[in-house]
């Protein structure tokens, strides 16, 4: 947990010494770049998604998480209802959205003790009071460094619109904790969501990111059956060697108050915290930490840039050495405005590929949305509750399409991003490249948070939306306008303004837009839905295939409008972050430019003085790019994390005396 | 006696069909119906994989009769029954002759096949085990340990089974099977709070286990001394959160009572030896703080040097694995406070983790009315039988009629089904009866024993001029509420079965002078 949180302070104090350099020198392009990549780090969301069967002890692992330990209701007869988000605050401000009737939903702050009311099953009874997020803020040092906590209600229950909320914002988690414990093994319908989970990790190859937990081993003597039980469970339906972590909630609260070393030992958080930490390490902590370390150094380079051609200058003792120099800023200046031109040839270019890359988005959306409507055909329809529940099948297939738009979303994102890297690279633009420390390419920033381009387009699809909500005729798109929100309001939450990701998606406007769109038309379908139970099993198939087949169709068509419009974001936010690098850039060269016209009169003695202030100016540029070098190697070092100790027989207490089994 | 009319009734059927070679079927139906009405009460032990069952039934017979673990772990059907010698057969499902084995072979034959796949090939053979016990308590009903419904809506359902080694269709469908079979079940709830309340028995109603109703179902809250140490009081913790399920929408619609019960704790108070009791009062020896610091912490209370304890680790493994970590803490106040004797601790386990009160509640409950459950469950099954029969003649078609209602009229003739169907009325809601009515309606209709001295709720020893004053004493006092105008339609009704029932008491007591 330190190596991020003490590596993203660090960067802070980078950018502390680059921007008034930036300020200092009118490179107002360069300083707004930092601030944006500042407000960006500062701003970046950990995002952690907790998940399992009700009862497993989520709430209380959140808590154990957190030293905090009541922050989260967890009485014996409690049960989470509803999804909770913990993000750090400067004081704390809990939040509950409520559905304020009008297919919308508005905000009401609670307190500490007021949240069981809201968020659990017996609290609010089959969630009489509509609410449909918490939101906590709170000055908890652990969520400093911008570290999001999700606590979601069971997998696999009855609340429709959560799980479909859940398996949207899955995508968007940069790792998921699932919760198993040792007094009951894992399930069948925990089996199955994990096996969903596995297979949405593929789709933008994150299988890494979950962590998986067997909780309460304090409770019985000797662990290591249930432990072998479930890592042999969740390799299965994952198909790949998980190390599972025993851990203790009840002795890491414990040990809050006790402070016996026992405590801590057998609750295994140090463990627990290594393991999630190099998830997050290997997922976005690297991408936020390079993101801003790949804004910094190509600032670095374009404020030093004039202070050393200036001295270069002073050092050169011919004319004609003078006159190379002055002609090599001028080539690269006139270059610099024919890439600003509106007929430059990159432009063209970058259209090209993410025309292409949307198209391929929509290829793959269809794909997946294939391998769902082939998991209905061959194993919903084949299963009797969901016959018998035609609601639940419905709403599986929501989850797991939603599922889908999140990922593709992702994808997106990551996609563009490389598009950003690619053209940068064939256009001379790619100062300060992550790439050399073999980090991933940085997101590619939001337009709002960047400030280019007017908001007009958002605008106008937010009135689309509104308009899509108030005017459609039936229930269905309200419900979906609610279940839309919902989503965009915990992706927005759990990402943070100025994430860093992309166009969009960030603020979850996009995916909540989608998923609303998704539900309403389930919500038409359940209006429609005529299915008779007498029917027999086979009949009852056919007919259901029957009766989704518009909705399947919808989905195809949702899917296909909704990528055309992401790539369209997208498309503008890569010009836009495009157009900007190269502003830097001429920012630089003119910059140089005009200090080598300034020396022109200088006389020797001037020169000796001028040569004494220009190293100093270059100073502290330098040790920036020295520290920013620093820092990449160790950012691009996150992640390695100790192989986990041998199997089987791990964790605490794990050194039975020999022979004796439980 | 009851049994005995009812027998005559399925005497006088079948003697009734003996002349017509055409319903020589429905004879042997009949014949069948009888037998399982002569046969002992089957209670079923039923709940999702891993909820407990076969700890509870453990707990329930006092020894060791099932495997059990933490794993999800009973494989097949086991089926518990009284007999005079120990013993195991077991039964096949493609009708194979029934095999006698070693009872030392149980928990191989039960627990899941860990690889081994000639054996798993033939634990898939096996329809059910039967153990026979001689266990005065199997003297009250056979008990049914079934290997666990899992979870509906599971999705890609399966992996828990297919991690057992059989398809889960197939241990979803054996449970049930024998669930259906059952006269009366135990539903085990291990977790303490489902989904949603309103999920709390869809598993069980939605499987079409027909019999469940509060008559014949009663529910056992598990792993209560799980609660422990968060709860000081795990038993009080388990009461509140049994009320709060019994109290949520319709659990009280299908079971009778929902008692927690710390039935490992239970388990162990019957099999513990003379060397875990002198260990455990080592145990209690040390501070109390410092023993129970110790013992919550599972994993090195087993594994871990603590010389101020007194006893080896190996030896606080092997008393964990048996009691839990409650069962220690508790059985060490026990002896702080004073007992000394491994009998007393015994009893004093058995009673403090629920697991007493269980069984006078299961033997009160279903063995003091099997009777009645039973006979009730074969009229059913009688009143089907015109409509197995298919086409007949008119002759054939009368002469089954009288059969079956020699049968089925004792439903009418026998006051213990009026009073079953007050029963039902009072757990359906329908009955207004203040606190004391319903409880002396329970008692008359036999939920605290059969004796008369029981009905009335006198003790045993009680005299016959006592019994008989009390009865007339309540006779006046059921006459009164029939005539009262404040009481209506069924529980009107109700209070006249109430009356009759003293009548026939009284009648009882004369015909014993």
């Amino acid at each position: 947990m330190r190596a991020f949180d003490v590596l993203r302070t660090e960067i802070l104090g980078v950018f502390a010494v680059l921007t008034p350099l930036a300020r200092r020198t009118d490179a107002d392009e360069t300083a707004r770049r930092l601030g944006a990549a500042e407000h960006r780090l500062r701003d970046g969301r950990l995002t952690v998604v907790v998940c399992g069967e009700f009862k497993r002890g989520k709430s209380r692992l959140l808590n154990a998480l957190l030293d905090e330990p009541e922050l989260f209701p967890t009485d014996t007869t409690y049960a989470t209802s509803l999804v909770t988000t913990v993000t750090y605050g400067s004081q704390e401000k809990i939040t509950v959205s409520v559905e304020d009737g009008a297919g919308g939903l508005s905000g009401v702050p609670i307190g500490r003790d007021e949240i069981r009311w809201y968020a659990t099953e017996s609290g609010n009874p089959r969630n009489d009071k509509k609410a449909r997020l918490v939101a906590v803020e709170t000055p908890n040092p652990k969520l400093s460094s911008g570290l999001t906590l999700v606590d979601t209600p069971g997998v696999g229950g009855v609340y429709e619109e959560h799980t479909v909320v859940t398996a949207g914002f899955l995508p968007q988690a940069d790792a998921l904790i699932f919760v198993a414990d040792v007094t009951q093994p894992l399930t069948d319908s925990e089996l199955a969501f994990l096996a969903r989970a596995a297979e949405l990790a593929k789709i933008t190859d994150d299988a890494d990111a979950q962590v998986f937990v067997l909780t309460k081993i304090d409770v019985v003597g000797d662990y290591q059956a249930m432990l072998a039980n479930t890592t042999a469970k969740v390799a299965q339906v994952t198909g790949r060697q998980v190390e599972v972590v025993p851990v203790s909630s009840q002795a890491k609260l414990d040990y809050l108050g006790s402070e016996d070393p026992e405590d801590l030992e057998l609750s295994n958080f140090g463990r627990l915290e290594e393991v999630l930490w190099a998830a997050l390490a290997r997922r976005r902590a690297r991408l936020v930490l390079g993101d801003a370390l790949a804004t910094q150094e190509a600032a670095a380079r374009a404020l030093l840039r004039p202070v050393e051609t200036a001295i270069e200058a002073l050092k050169k003792s011919t004319e004609e050495e003078l006159r190379a120099l002055k002609g090599d800023l001028a080539a690269k200046e006139a270059r610099l405005n024919e890439l600003m031109s509106n007929t430059a040839a990159w432009r063209q270019d970058a259209r090209e590929l993410l025309h292409r890359l949307g198209r391929e988005l929509v290829r793959r959306g269809q794909d997946e949305l294939g391998q769902v409507w082939h998991r209905l055909d061959t194993k919903y329809l084949y299963d009797d509750d969901y016959l018998d529940e035609p609601e639940l099948l419905v709403s599986q297939v929501m989850a797991d399409v939603t599922a889908v738009a999140g990922a593709v979303g992702l994808l997106a994102e990551r996609r563009g991003a490389k598009v950003v890297a690619e053209i940068s690279r064939s256009n001379g633009l790619d100062l300060g490249t992550p790439a050399a420390y073999r980090l991933p390419p940085p997101p590619v920033p939001d337009i709002e948070v960047t400030g280019r381009l007017g908001d007009d387009e958002q605008a106008v699809s937010d009135y689309r939306q509104v308009r899509d909500v108030v005017l459609g005729s039936s229930t269905g798109e309200r419900i979906g306008g609610v279940i839309g929100s919902v989503l965009g309001g915990i992706v927005g939450t759990v990402l943070g303004a100025g994430a860093g990701a992309v166009a969009g998606v960030a603020g979850g406007g996009w995916l909540g837009k989608m998923a609303g769109r998704l539900f309403g038309a389930k919500a038409a379908y359940r209006e429609t839905e005529r299915v008779t139970r007498i029917q027999d099993r086979k009949a009852r198939r056919q007919s259901l295939k029957v009766e989704l087949m518009p909705l399947r169709q919808a989905q195809e068509r949702y899917l296909a409008g909704a990528v055309e419009e992401l790539t369209g974001r997208l498309t503008r936010a890569v010009v836009a972050e495009l157009d900007s690098r190269i502003a830097q850039e001429k920012e630089s060269v003119t910059a140089a430019t005009r200090r080598l016209r300034g020396m022109e009169q200088d006389t020797v003695k001037q020169s000796r003085e001028r040569l004494a202030v220009l190293e100093a100016e270059r100073r502290p540029l330098d040790r920036a790019l020295g520290q920013i070098a620093g820092l990449a190697a160790e950012v691009a070092g996150l992640g390695g994390h100790r192989p986990p100790p041998d199997m089987p027989g791990s964790g605490p207490g794990a050194a039975g005396p020999p022979g004796a089994d439980g | 006696m009851l049994r005995d009319r009812a027998d005559a009734a399925f005497d006088a059927a079948r003697a009734a069909l003996a002349g017509s070679p055409s319903l020589a079927p429905v004879s042997r139906a009949l014949g069948d119906y009888a037998d399982r009405f002569r046969s002992a009460l089957r209670v079923a032990l039923v709940g999702r994989v891993s909820s407990g069952k076969s700890t509870l039934a453990n707990a329930l017979l006092g020894g060791r009769r099932a495997p059990t673990g933490v794993e999800e772990l009973t494989f097949n059907v086991n089926w518990l029954r009284h007999g005079p010698a120990p013993g195991l057969v077991v039964h096949f499902r493609d009708g194979r002759q029934p095999e006698r084995r070693d009872l030392a072979d149980l928990e191989r034959l039960t627990v899941r096949a860990r690889g081994d796949e000639a054996l798993a090939a033939y634990l898939r053979t096996i329809d059910y085990l039967e153990v026979v016990d001689p266990n005065p308590y199997l003297r009250a009903f056979d008990l049914v340990d079934t290997p666990g419904l899992d979870t509906a809506f599971g999705g890609e359902s399966g992996n828990t089974a297919r991690f057992l080694g059989r398809t889960p269709d197939d241990v979803r469908a054996a449970s049930l099977d024998h669930a259906s079979k059952a006269d009366a079940i135990v539903l085990v709830f291990a977790r303490g709070l489902a989904a949603a309340e309103e999920d709390l028995l869809a598993d069980f109603t939605g499987a079409g286990i027909g019999v469940a109703s509060p008559i014949t179902t009663i529910g056992a809250l598990t792993k209560v001394e799980l609660f422990w140490p968060l709860h000081p009081d795990p038993m009080a913790e388990g009461a509140r959160v049994a009320e709060r399920l019994m109290e949520a929408a319709g659990a009280r619609r299908y079971l009778y009572d929902l008692r927690p019960l710390a039935s490992l704790v239970g388990a162990a108070a019957a099999v513990f030896t003379e060397e875990d009791f002198a260990d455990l009062a080592t145990l209690a020896a040390a501070a109390p703080d410092v023993l129970a610091g110790r013992v919550r912490r599972g994993p090195l209370f087993t594994t871990r040097d603590y010389p101020e304890l007194g006893v080896p680790a190996e030896r606080r493994r092997a008393l964990f694995s048996l009691f839990g970590g409650y069962g220690i803490a508790l059985a060490c106040e026990l002896i702080r406070d004073g007992l000394t004797e491994a009998a007393a601790l015994r009893a004093e386990l058995l009673d403090r983790s629920g697991m007493a009160g269980f069984r006078s509640l299961l033997v009160g409950h279903f063995g003091n009315r099997a009777e009645l459950i039973k006979l009730s469950r074969a009229i059913e099954d009688v009143k089907r039988l015109p409509q197995l029969a298919g086409e007949l003649g008119p002759r054939d078609r009368m002469t089954l009629d009288r059969a079956v209602a020699a049968v089925t009229e004792l439903e009418f003739k026998e006051h213990a089904f009026a009073e079953f169907s007050v029963l039902r009325n009072h757990y359906d809601g329908l009955l207004t009866f203040a606190e004391p009515e319903v409880a002396e309606l329970l008692r008359v209709t036999g939920e605290f024993g059969l004796s008369l001295a029981d009905r009335l709720g006198l003790p045993g020893a009680a005299a016959p001029a006592e019994m008989d004053s009390r009865t007339r004493e309540r006779l006046r006092h059921w006459a009164a509420v029939d005539l009262d105008p404040s009481y209506g339609g069924a529980t009107r009704r109700a209070g006249q079965v109430v009356r009759r029932s003293y009548e026939l008491m009284i009648n009882e007591l004369e015909g014993r002078s």
